[in-house]
């Protein structure tokens, strides 16, 4: 039902925004580091039983500083980098106050006025439902701040009415102190689709680069967005959408959002409320239970306790360095060495499997195989393996030299002889019985498979076809569609499916005109 | 003026003498920098901001900025911002009187000085390598905390509404240095209270 409704609502919008609103998206988002401390004690930051991994600062115990960990600068100056940012000489902490039983000082340290990078540039490729051309944007990076985490609260909540309420939270400070990245981008984009392309393009970098391990349903990377619509321009009043931990999140709670706030202004007299909007499970924004119609007042202040954070030289050009040997990340690897669209080369990067799968196929590739057809026959490997029920993508580097090898001799077997080939191939090699299989050129030299493109050949098995078959044959002559169908598949396998399909049906039409 | 003097002299000379009863310092021979007997601070202010003044050691109360009138809305912000409560017209007339003072400080001349943030303003911040190092164990964790329910602390649920602010006689708040009592009339809401009881 709410499904139903929400299609008709965003494709209203789409209509109505080319004539006067325009959806304007900035996005937060909050990037979790893989040190193996946290960033102000050095309390490991593995995983653990509830209250397990709490050092006497992270739950604020009066009289402990913040030590700062060194690998949290080296990995924002890592990202600072690859963010294109600016890294100003020095930058400064600061503290941002508000009361909640998961951040137990009372204040956030983060960094506001003077953080450690700003004003990058980010390009990356966003593309949307299969027909769409991709096309190149460029995100301007407002900042790059380091902070703090704040801890778990679990609420549970009391529904009687009774005035001794047993509401109650349950705070675990595990995730306490461990160490932020927040990444504030301009309000550039226009479309939930880019938000989500770029969100998809900066987890694998930073996955690749090993500066988080970009699991988003663990929180590794949680998201916010500032939607608003501006009305013939002008801009309109904002809301902010938090904490989203997952792809498919985001998209549609933007996409919500937008919806709603198009819903209430085209009514003259409605307005948006700046305000901050939950998620639920549909994917529909809802209004959080904080009211903050004011502007929340953080008191921010410098943190006292850290002095001012100079940027040596050294660590620069180490960061630098490491980005170097690092390379270029798997997803770049597809598009820029490979020739991999940007819209496969994602999808196979964010999928190990398909991945690992790729780069076999890659490593065996013989120079005449481009990767559009490596596209294209993984597609048909996938309908075999689904219909098999077969694990797909088949994992033996065996199956992966064979399945190139035959992409490279494509042009000389017919279609059906290589989908029956690589059947063959990935259920037998699946099952582990490759060590007894051949190699496939072996194989179908021995069984001569190649195709027949001898015209004389083939119009020679439409004839014996014909004269075997004279009931069916009557039924071909007298222009029965379903039987020349049958007909020629018939000959297609007596051939042994060395007759492409074209090749038999023009052989018939060419008997029948004799 | 003189006493001033007077007493940071005598609080440097008693320093400086060894003996039971005596202030001490970390290193022998440091100046005291808390006196020992409590001076006008309207002395300090004098010998600081000498320019400012007109008067003498009387602050001239006009130059200040006039005190904003203290509503339901701002009582509602503060308590918001502090997450204390007022609790009486007493407290919140208090706070109003502290206002008051430190708006003194506006009388001081900023112009150009950039503000300290920390005594370590010629440092650079140490950092710290990435190597683990024994946590908390449990039964520390959980030393100072007055409800446990499992591993986890248990807090009262975040984010409850405040009441109405409709609480105090923000007339009697707002006038309380004027009428001259030292203590303000009870709240509203006790009076109330009692006043039905009668």
């Amino acid at each position: 039902m709410w499904r139903r409704r929400f299609a008709t609502s965003a494709a209203t919008t789409t209509v109505a925004t080319v004539s006067r609103f325009k959806p304007v998206i900035g996005l937060e988002i909050h990037v979790q580091l893989n040190t193996r401390t946290k960033l102000f004690s050095r309390c490991p930051t593995s995983d653990a039983s509830p209250n397990r991994r709490v050092a006497p600062f992270d739950m604020a115990t009066p009289g402990t500083l913040p030590a700062l960990n060194h690998q949290c600068v080296h990995r924002a100056l890592k990202m600072s980098r690859l963010l294109k940012c600016h890294v100003p000489k020095w930058s400064r902490f600061d503290r941002k106050h508000y009361f909640y039983a998961d951040m137990p000082a009372g204040y956030q340290i983060t960094q506001n006025e003077y953080p450690i990078a700003r004003d990058g540039l980010f390009g990356y490729w966003v593309f949307g439902e299969e027909t769409d051309t991709p096309y190149w944007k460029e995100v301007e990076i407002v900042q790059l701040q380091l902070e703090q985490d704040s801890g778990k609260t679990i609420n549970i909540l009391d529904s009687s009415p009774s005035e001794s309420s047993e509401s109650r939270s349950l705070i675990d400070y595990n995730r306490a102190g461990c160490a932020l990245i927040e990444i504030v981008t301009s309000p550039c984009f226009e479309t939930a689709i880019e938000a989500i392309r770029f969100v998809q393009t900066l987890r694998l970098l930073i996955i690749h680069h090993n500066l988080s391990d970009g699991e988003l349903h663990r929180g590794h990377l949680r998201v916010d967005a500032n939607v608003s619509l501006t009305v013939d321009g002008k801009p309109g009043t904002r809301t902010e959408i938090k904490n989203m931990n997952s792809i498919r999140t985001i998209h549609t709670a933007i996409n919500f959002e937008i919806a709603r706030q198009f819903e209430i202004l085209s009514n003259s007299s409605g307005k948006v409320i700046r305000e901050t909007r939950g998620v639920d499970s549909e994917g529909r924004t809802v209004p959080m239970r904080e009211k903050d119609a004011e502007d929340t007042d953080y008191r921010f202040m410098v943190e006292p306790n850290l002095p001012i954070l100079k940027i040596r030289k050294e660590w620069m050009e180490g960061a630098e360095r490491e980005l170097e040997t690092q390379g270029i990340a798997d997803f770049e690897w597809l598009r820029d060495r490979c020739g991999f669209d940007p819209r496969s080369s994602i999808h196979i990067a964010e999928e190990p499997d398909l991945l690992a799968f790729v780069k076999r196929c890659v490593r065996f590739k013989d120079s005449g195989v481009t990767a559009d057809e490596i596209l294209y026959w993984m597609r048909e490997l996938k309908t075999i393996m689904q219909r098999s029920k077969g694990n797909y993508p088949p994992k033996s580097d065996f199956f992966a030299k064979q399945f190139t090898t035959l992409i490279h001799h494509s042009g000389r077997l017919t279609r059906l002889r290589l989908l029956d080939l690589l059947r063959f191939y990935a259920t037998s090699s699946e099952s582990e019985e490759d060590v007894l299989l051949e190699d496939v050129m072996e194989f179908i030299d021995k069984n001569d498979f190649w195709r027949i493109n001898d015209t004389e050949k083939i119009d020679k098995f439409v004839e014996e076809s014909m004269a075997k078959n004279g009931k069916l044959a009557e039924k071909v002559r007298s222009g029965h569609a379903k039987s020349f169908n049958k007909m020629r598949n018939l000959m297609i396998e007596t051939s042994e499916k060395r007759i492409e399909l074209e090749d038999a049906e023009d052989a018939i039409r060419r008997f029948l005109q004799r | 003026m003189n006493r001033f003097f007077k007493i940071v002299l005598t609080s440097t000379r008693r320093a400086s003498t060894n003996g039971s009863g005596k202030r001490k310092t970390p290193f022998e021979g440091d100046k005291v920098h808390i006196p020992d007997e409590p001076y006008n601070s309207k002395v300090r202010f004098f010998i600081c901001f000498k320019k400012k003044l007109k008067h003498g050691i009387q602050i001239d109360e006009s130059l200040l900025s006039e005190m904003p009138p203290i509503d339901a809305k701002l009582i509602s912000h503060l308590e918001r911002l502090s997450l204390v409560r007022f609790d009486s017209e007493q407290a919140v007339a208090n706070l109003r009187n502290s206002i008051r003072m430190a708006k003194r400080l506006e009388l001081v001349d900023v112009e150009d000085v950039e503000p300290m943030h920390t005594v370590w303003e010629s440092q650079e911040c140490p950092t710290f390598d990435d190597v683990e190092e024994e946590p908390l164990p449990i039964d520390k964790v959980f030393r100072n905390a007055a409800v446990r329910f499992d591993d986890f602390f248990v807090t009262p649920p975040g984010n409850v509404p405040l009441e109405s602010n409709e609480r105090f006689d923000l007339n009697v708040i707002n006038k309380w240095d004027t009428i001259g009592k030292p203590v303000a009339p009870e709240a509203k809401t006790i009076r109330l209270a009692e006043g039905r009881r009668k």
